[in-house]
């Protein structure tokens, strides 16, 4: 992530804003406004020092902007070398939480890997590796992209494996952005339908089998059906997010005035932050935060379209889903549109290894741009266009 | 794009359909914010807000010498919030217990502790709140509260604690666990006693702990003022103990003792029996709860001839040696109506008005409310406050029974003269007699001298309150040397004599009326008098329902309530160092000039 300052710099030569760099301005907005609520949604967790999170937070925003900067660093084509060691690193990297000692069960689930005074969610910096690997090995195949085996079976299992070993963790709620993420990208590589939507289909039936047959996850489930019933229940969550934006109004009832953080919604500064903006600031708000995310889509959408290549295009399309499916899935849940899965909401949530990985995405998008400025600058739009026919 | 896998198409399915889900996700918000905001807006007041009550102290009652009688009593209830223990609480189980004198089993299976281990997720636990004491005294949670085990609370809570047990429970009265003021001072005077609850609008979290920084409005509360009793307990005890021996002698259905101030109406001592124990009221009936002293009716007997005789003196249609044929059975009336007379116990012959009054003759009496007329007397006995409240502020209170003139029949003021045909409680009886202890002014009974606060100043002080002036000081002290005759060798009621003081009283026996007529088997004997006669000091009334002595033979107040007199008395002299009456004041001595010239 660069800084906002170098924003002239990137205007393009016919004047309109480059759209990586909207891409940037959005995630920047995001991440001022999750300080901003994180502040009031956390304040009563650790009353001893009420700056806690935010220190902590603002020295992942540091991290993040150093790894970013590096990042941009980076030539995407060079790396393309040792995808392989990054696809293995990848897998190692999510075995770490298996290892005893060093993995760590929170709420259930061992996401968590804490090497000294660093915890980490390993599932979150796999997406990286996972993206990379999608990236190149779908451009790599070029037009076989339409045969069963290797358009379809064998990224299946490459991608597949990923998603198994977060769905060991146990993590559903990551393990179905990986899944929503991967189906994406075999859609946009050009995986014959034939192959997908009966595959999609089968896994749905499958996650619903399984669901099922646990009996606190189909609990939980059928709450969310039928909420306003289970509002003390296995509800009670959702329905106290519910009521926060209920609270918020149109224009919310102030910053630091909330209450449903202070007691009523656990979780409230992590995977809820989004019903503390709708309490606190109000419909104009939670709006405007869609809006930004949409903008941030829209912008990631037209950047894509000016790729130069089909790697840096699914690299650049798996960077923008990665940010958008989280986000879609979090509103979602918040809102009591989806069930409830516990992810942060990207940029605004309080937690290190989400926002870091978000980061990355981001500096990769932003890199991306920078290595398809040349063309862009020394050739006509129209030119480019003719070459792409 | 042609040459990308995939197609133009392609992407913006895929584009299209992510902007529908932030598209579906903007409007699900419009409508959480803009139409569902006054749904969730009460719903959320209705959790949130809340009217926290603080509960004031309750004042205490004391007797006159400042000795305790009613306090509140502050206790905690300590439980433990299950959903707030942490696993290091558990190696503190044994600690707490120690703490709390209780079993360490008992602490860790309110802790939700099986096989030495917690549920993985305590949130679980349900109910999530377990007491773990009732009754918990604030000095030995102090070091519990120490250790700063967070999950371990507490609730402060009063409790009502009469320290002197049953005594003057009557008085007194109870409040219930409920806070709710039952019967005696604690309810008459609950204003005082009561204080003021304080209140706080505020909000409330998950796990109902108060969120301070959102209070709206708080009044702190009041506590109670202490209520400061006429009662002494001495003598209050000296009652009871006196009142058991009287139960254990001649085992009555009910019993009532006053000892009064007859100057102030200030009553040092009451009891009834049966009484009860005002720690433990849920266990005692109704009928053992029952002031009998305000509530219960009997005919007073003769002691009534108290009234006559003062109402014949100061209206002076006789004097003390004005002579009465008690032999005959018939009279005749003023209007000429032959009337036949009630029995005396033993035949009599002519009598003074004073024999009369000290042999306790029936047709005496009723000669003395023939010379009075019907009217008459009966406007005396309305002035000496029976048939009328006699404001003692206890609670219920029964005015007796008394009949205006024109419905009583030909025998009625033959019959009300001995105190038939007539109804008054205990006291109505006993302020007659202060009347006449205190020289003619009927006082309204107090129990209570004054409220103070908790400083120990007085913020309310009771004095006298005199009703009215019923005779004069004269025919006061006549009457009141009528009664030492009656208290003497001489009289009915010699076993009140207390040596060498001199005792005024009048004892009393009444048939009970049992399945509507008169029994010759159960009396109520009663004695009311006070003493020194020359000096009074107190006045003390004693009502002995349905006693027998064990010996054999009727329950006559001469036996079953005169004795009670002297124990009583005998034991006051020293408490209020009363002195020996050394010779009969001047005014006795010259009792035929005091007569002649007229009172006051």
């Amino acid at each position: 992530m660069a800084k906002k300052s170098n924003k002239k710099n990137h205007v393009g030569s016919n004047g309109v804003l480059n759209p990586a760099l909207v891409v940037l301005i959005c995630a920047g907005l995001l991440t001022v406004l999750g300080i901003t609520i994180l502040f009031s949604a956390s304040l009563h967790i650790n009353k001893d020092s009420p700056y806690f999170f935010i220190e902590k937070q603002a020295m992942w925003v540091g991290l993040t902007i150093v790894v970013g900067l590096l990042l941009m660093l980076v030539n995407l084509d060079w790396i393309r070398r040792f995808i392989w060691v990054g696809y293995v690193l990848g897998i190692a990297v999510l075995l770490l939480v298996f290892v005893p000692g060093i993995g760590t069960v929170i709420n259930g689930s061992r996401s968590w890997v804490r090497i000294g005074p660093i915890g980490f969610q390993v599932a979150e910096i796999a997406k990286v590796s996972f993206v990379f690997f999608a990236a190149h090995y779908f451009s790599s195949i070029r037009s076989e992209n339409t045969t069963f085996l290797r358009g379809f079976i064998y990224p299946g299992i490459g991608m597949g494996i990923y998603i198994a070993l977060v769905i060991a963790q146990p993590d559903l709620g990551t393990a179905l952005i990986y899944v929503m993420v991967a189906v994406s990208m075999l859609y946009l590589a050009g995986v014959r339908l034939i192959y997908l939507i009966p595959s999609v289909l089968a896994g749905f039936a499958g996650v619903v089998a399984l669901i099922y047959n646990d009996a606190e996850r189909w609990s939980r489930l059928t709450a969310f059906w039928n909420m306003e019933a289970e509002k003390a229940g296995d509800a009670y969550q959702g329905w106290q997010a519910l009521l926060a934006f209920g609270a918020g109004g149109i224009d919310g009832v102030g910053l630091g005035n909330g209450r449903q953080q202070q007691a009523f919604l656990p979780e409230a500064h992590n995977d809820f932050i989004f019903a503390i903006i709708g309490e606190e600031l109000g419909m104009i708000a939670t709006l405007a935060v869609v809006t930004v995310y949409g903008v941030l889509f829209i912008a990631g959408v037209m950047h894509i379209r000016n790729a130069p290549n089909t790697y840096q295009y699914l690299l650049a399309a798996g960077c923008v889903l990665m940010i958008s499916v989280q986000s879609i899935l979090n509103l979602g849940v918040v809102t009591g549109v989806l069930p409830t899965t516990g992810l942060p909401l990207p940029f605004i949530s309080y937690g290190g290894s989400n926002f870091l990985t978000m980061g990355i995405f981001v500096a990769i998008i932003l890199n991306t741009s920078l290595a398809w400025r040349g063309p862009v600058l020394q050739q006509s739009k129209r030119k480019l266009k003719d070459i792409e026919g | 794009m042609a040459s990308r896998p995939g197609t133009k198409f392609r992407f913006w399915i895929l584009a299209l359909f992510f902007l529908c889900g932030y598209g579906a996700i903007g409007f699900r918000l419009v409508e959480l914010h803009a139409f569902k905001s006054t749904e969730f807006v009460d719903e959320l007041e209705s959790s949130r807000f809340r009217v926290l009550r603080e509960m004031p102290r309750r004042g205490d009652i004391y007797d006159v010498n400042g000795e305790i009688l009613a306090t509140s009593h502050i206790f905690l209830e300590v439980g433990v919030d299950r959903h707030e223990i942490k696993s290091a609480d558990l190696a503190r189980i044994p600690e707490i217990a120690k703490n709390l004198d209780l079993p360490v089993s008992h602490v860790r299976e309110a802790f939700g502790v099986s096989n030495g281990r917690l549920p993985s997720d305590v949130k679980t636990l349900s109910p999530r709140w377990k007491l773990l004491k009732r009754r918990v005294e604030p000095r030995s949670f102090e070091a519990l509260k120490e250790l700063g085990i967070r999950c371990v609370t507490s609730t402060k809570s009063y409790e009502r604690e009469y320290p002197q047990g049953d005594l003057a429970a009557h008085v007194i009265g109870f409040v219930r666990k409920d806070g709710q003021a039952a019967m005696g001072v604690e309810r008459e005077f609950d204003y005082y006693l009561s204080g003021e609850e304080g209140w706080t609008e505020t909000e409330i979290g998950a796990g109902r702990r108060e969120m301070a920084q959102f209070r709206r409005r708080q009044v702190t509360s009041t506590d109670g003022l202490n209520v400061v009793l006429t009662i002494d307990s001495y003598v209050q005890d000296v009652v009871q103990k006196e009142l058991h021996q009287v139960v254990d002698n001649f085992k009555p259905k009910a019993a009532t003792i006053i000892v009064s101030d007859p100057y102030t109406g200030e009553i040092l001592g009451l009891a009834n029996y049966p009484s009860f124990n005002p720690n433990e009221y849920s266990k005692s009936d109704d009928e053992s709860r029952k002031n009998r002293a305000l509530t219960d009716i009997l005919e007073p007997g003769s002691t009534f001839k108290i009234v006559a005789a003062t109402a014949a003196l100061e209206e002076r249609v006789v004097n003390v040696d004005t002579q009465i044929d008690c032999a005959q059975p018939i009279a005749v009336m003023p209007d000429g109506y032959r009337v036949k007379l009630p029995k005396d116990d033993h035949a009599m012959g002519i009598l003074s008005v004073g024999e009369v009054i000290s042999k306790s003759s029936n047709r005496g009496a009723a000669h003395l409310g023939f010379k009075l007329g019907g009217q008459n007397f009966y406007e005396w006995v309305e002035r000496y406050g029976f048939g009328e409240y006699s404001g003692l502020d206890l609670g219920v209170e029964s005015r007796g029974i008394l009949n205006p003139p024109n419905k009583w029949d030909r025998l009625t003021l033959s019959r009300m003269t001995m105190g038939h045909s007539i109804a008054a409680t205990p006291i109505q009886i006993h302020m007659a007699t202060s009347t006449l202890a205190n020289g003619g002014v009927l006082m309204t009974p107090r129990v209570v001298a004054g409220i103070t606060n908790y400083e120990g100043e007085t913020v309310v002080e009771f004095g006298p309150v005199p009703k009215r002036k019923v005779f004069s000081r004269g025919t006061a002290r006549t009457v009141a040397t009528l009664l030492e005759e009656a208290a003497s060798e001489r009289g009915t009621a010699r076993r009140a004599m207390v040596e060498g003081y001199r005792v005024a009283g009048k004892t009393g026996t009444t048939q009970k009326i049992v399945n509507g007529r008169y029994s010759t088997r159960e009396h109520v004997g009663s004695f009311t008098g006070f003493f020194p006669a020359n000096n009074p000091q107190v006045v003390i009334t004693v009502i002995v329902d349905g006693g027998r002595p064990a010996t054999g033979g009727l329950g006559y107040g001469g036996i079953v309530a005169a004795p009670s007199f002297r124990e009583i008395a005998k034991k006051l002299i020293p408490h209020y160092a009363i002195a020996p009456a050394v010779e009969a004041p001047a005014y006795a001595r010259n009792e035929a000039l005091n007569q002649s010239a007229g009172d006051n």
